[in-house]
């Protein structure tokens, strides 16, 4: 079930209600709501992988609670590598099992080997990526004693498969998310309206930037072969905001309905366009995935400390992994490896935390230099972003020669007039932004303090916005990883 | 929690209040916005049908002919805009009704239904009667925005006097100097009579109204033909077996006059590209072929 779909529109206020009327004194059956509509929610899209969820919910369960009975440090390594390896190989299989084989093939026919391809029709679960990052957590975390295991089934079930970010994230940590399914919710009115206001912004996100400009960059993508170097620009241009609010519009939906519901998911984007340098970037892009990268990934290879040849050689495991983890595809890897070498000089150089706050704290406009920092950051990840759309490593490297060596087409802005609307709005969209960059989502500050009837007017026009310009209902992009 | 739903409810509640009633006043007031469909009283035979139609009649040549034949059309929308032609003229008392094989096809149902839907069903929107306007609403649930955008666009230039008309459809093609290519036929054979590799079930609702057309006109008088246009070579052998066997059986099952030109030897350079389209010389052909004594159609 897709969150900008008639289903969810319906679906989402039948549980609500059920939520805080029906089952609003029962704490377990609170959660058997959650499960039974989450396990709806994802069969909606596709019932018969509902058993991977369950089969990794069973094994994760299981293994923290021998984790919390087990003092052995062999047995207690044994259970945690049984648990990655299930996990690991769900993922493995369903996403990675045929980029392997394509590979191997490729390697051997150098060596002169030939050898019959043996690649399966493998439809890749929705979501599986995020679901099983978030049951490893939850293991991780108990063989590392940061967490109790769990004996409530039922709660655990709910975490593991919460409906509003099983598919797409934020990647929650058992330690902040599980105890959350314990104790009894509260319904908070203000906490339900700033949802309602992520909700709509997210929709605003999603459905009008993020589908309008797939459109134009599907096109552009497509037909690079044949388009000017400044249409390549534009396509690149589009594609980055595609992203961003296909993504992050995701993720505001998410946190938005959690709150409906009384819980608190972690903060996934901080306005990563007004980043000053890559290393900031990463801090407010995706950050649920970053940290837990950080946290499962880096530190325990040492993190920052240690040699250069080290930090070097973790910051490349770590980006690339990251890339990796997006899809079976080289140019996922490119991209990573491409972030890392953003990255690293900032980390070399000692210069990675520069920048913690939101550039122009308590300022209308950034200094000239704040711009020039934030204009190369943005260019940096456009560029990056190409690798990430491109349908494979060739297709890539040609977008950016063309877009790059070819500066003779670069004024040749024949098919700019099309793209007008669509600039138009994502400058709309960057304006709320901006104004709204030191909440945690455009909205959550933005019009707060005006008077009734302009606040409801702005959402008004915010709804129509999203019904007159929304492009065709479009799957998000981060369902496929 | 009260105050919640107080909140939720009263901003929604005073836009239905406001917005409700204009829009289905706006709604009504469009829907009587159809003088498009007053045709010239000395108009005695129209051409009603998909792209078939449109691109393959050249209503110039044809006396007191009109082609009404509109891109991706199915019967369902065709029965109604022929209804609402026959009760408006009763000069018309003849009814060319485009048929092949792929209008037999459940791809089709893409366009009413489908994924296909909020790009051809809007246009249609405002000729329909009420309960088939809810019904158009309740399938297109899934492309909703994309649906209420085509729906206020069409209404917004009928208003305003703007409207492209595309619903009316008429002979148009651009297609000259063009010729059928292989792939184009494949890709198009593919897309017409394949999914997931299986060939498509047929469109047992189009057929439905196929039925339909052929009672509206029995039951006003007026005489009907179904025609077949040409397809090129290639592409007719490619067309499945089950969808030549099931044409046949439907025209022989109604007893209708019926002109199949599907087989009809013309030059390659009488089709566009997807071999299942007639170019501008391929229209010429087929209109003065219609044209001949040999036909026995009076014009």
């Amino acid at each position: 079930m897709l969150f900008n779909s008639i289903d969810f529109a319906i679906f989402l206020p039948i549980v609500f209600l059920l939520y805080w009327f029906v089952t609003n004194k029962n704490l377990t059956a609170q959660n058997l709501l959650i499960v039974g509509s989450s396990y709806l929610f994802y069969g909606w899209w596709d019932w018969r992988f509902l058993a991977l969820i369950f089969i990794s919910t069973l094994v994760d369960y299981f293994i923290g609670k021998g984790l919390g009975k087990e003092e052995k440090k062999l047995n207690r390594n044994i259970l945690l590598w049984s648990s990655i390896s299930v996990n690991i190989g769900f993922l493995g299989f369903f996403k990675y099992y045929n980029f392997f084989v394509d590979n191997f093939i490729t390697a051997f026919s150098f060596l002169g080997a030939e050898i019959q391809p043996n690649t399966l029709e493998i439809i890749l679960p929705v979501g599986i990526s995020f679901y099983t990052f978030q049951t490893l957590s939850y293991t991780i975390d108990v063989y590392r004693r940061n967490l109790e295991p769990t004996n409530d089934f039922v709660s655990f079930m709910a975490f593991v498969s919460f409906f509003p970010q099983l598919v797409a994230g934020p990647i929650e940590r058992a330690t902040h998310f599980l105890p959350q399914f314990y104790s009894p919710r509260k319904f908070d009115y203000p906490r339900a309206i700033d949802g309602l206001r992520q909700i709509l912004w997210g929709l605003f996100k999603k459905v009008v930037i993020a589908d309008n400009c797939a459109t134009l960059a599907n096109e552009i993508f497509t037909n690079s072969g044949e388009l000017s170097g400044a249409t390549l620009a534009l396509g690149a241009l589009f594609f980055t905001f595609q992203i961003y609010g296909d993504f992050s519009g995701y993720s505001d939906i998410a946190i938005g309905t959690s709150r409906l519901f009384g819980f608190d998911l972690m903060q996934n984007f901080r306005f990563p366009y007004f980043s000053r340098d890559i290393a900031e970037f990463w801090r407010r892009w995706h950050i649920s995935l970053s940290t837990w990268f950080r946290d499962y990934l880096y530190i325990p290879l040492g993190g920052s400390r240690g040699g250069t040849g080290k930090k070097i050689r973790n910051t490349f495991v770590i980006f690339i992994v990251s890339g990796f983890w997006h899809g079976a595809n080289w140019t996922f890897i490119i991209w990573g490896a491409l972030n890392a070498l953003y990255f690293l000089p900032l980390l070399l150089a000692n210069k990675n935390r520069n920048h913690l706050d939101i550039i122009a704290k308590g300022r209308y406009l950034p200094s000239s230099k704040e711009f020039l920092l934030m204009i190369s950051t943005f260019v940096l990840t456009m560029v990056a972003w190409i690798f990430f759309r491109a349908e494979n490593l060739e297709h890539a490297i040609s977008y950016v020669s063309k877009l790059l060596l070819a500066p003779h087409t670069y004024f040749s802005l024949g098919t700019y007039s099309p793209y007008s609307t669509t600039l138009i709005l994502v400058c709309f969209f960057l304006l709320i932004e901006w104004l709204g960059r030191e909440g945690n989502f455009a909205l959550s500050n933005f019009g707060k303090n005006w008077n009734r009837p302009l606040r409801h007017a702005f959402y008004y026009s915010l709804i129509f916005m999203i019904f007159w310009f929304g492009g065709k209902e479009q799957q998000f992009i981060y369902f496929q990883f | 929690m009260k105050k919640f739903i107080r909140e939720i409810l009263s901003f929604f509640l005073w836009p239905t209040i406001i917005g409700v009633p204009i829009l289905v006043g706006v709604g009504y007031y469009v829907h009587t916005l159809d003088s498009e469909f007053d045709l010239e009283t000395d108009i005695h035979t129209v051409f009603i049908g998909d792209s078939h139609v449109q691109q393959g009649i050249n209503d110039s040549l044809l006396p007191h002919s009109l082609n009404l034949g509109t891109s991706s059309e199915s019967f369902y929308f065709s029965y109604f805009k022929l209804e609402k032609l026959l009760s408006r003229n009763p000069s018309i008392n003849k009814v060319f009704i485009g048929i092949s094989y792929h209008s037999l096809s459940s791809y089709y149902d893409n366009f009413i239904f489908g994924n296909k839907s909020a790009a051809i069903s809007p246009k249609y929107f405002y000729l329909l009667p009420f309960s088939q306007q809810l019904k158009l609403l309740s399938w297109n649930k899934s492309n909703m925005v994309s649906f209420l955008k085509g729906i206020g666009n069409k209404g917004f230039h009928k208003v305003n006097g703007t409207d492209d008309l595309l619903h009316m459809g008429g002979y148009s093609s651009r297609f000259d100097k063009t010729k059928a290519v292989k792939s184009s036929m494949d890709k198009r054979i593919d897309f017409q009579y394949y999914s997931n590799e299986k060939t498509t079930d047929f469109s047992e609702f189009n057929l439905h109204y196929f039925d339909k057309i052929i009672e509206l006109c029995s039951r006003n008088g007026i005489e009907i033909v179904a025609i077949n246009t040409p397809l090129h070579p290639y592409y007719l052998k490619q067309v499945p077996t089950p969808f030549k066997n099931k044409l046949t059986e439907v025209i022989q099952s109604k007893n209708i006059h019926y002109i199949d030109f599907s087989g009809l030897e013309l030059s390659d350079s009488c089709f566009i590209p997807d071999g299942d389209h007639v170019s501008k010389l391929g229209a010429t052909a087929i209109s003065k072929k219609l044209l001949d004594s040999t036909m026995s159609i009076s014009f």
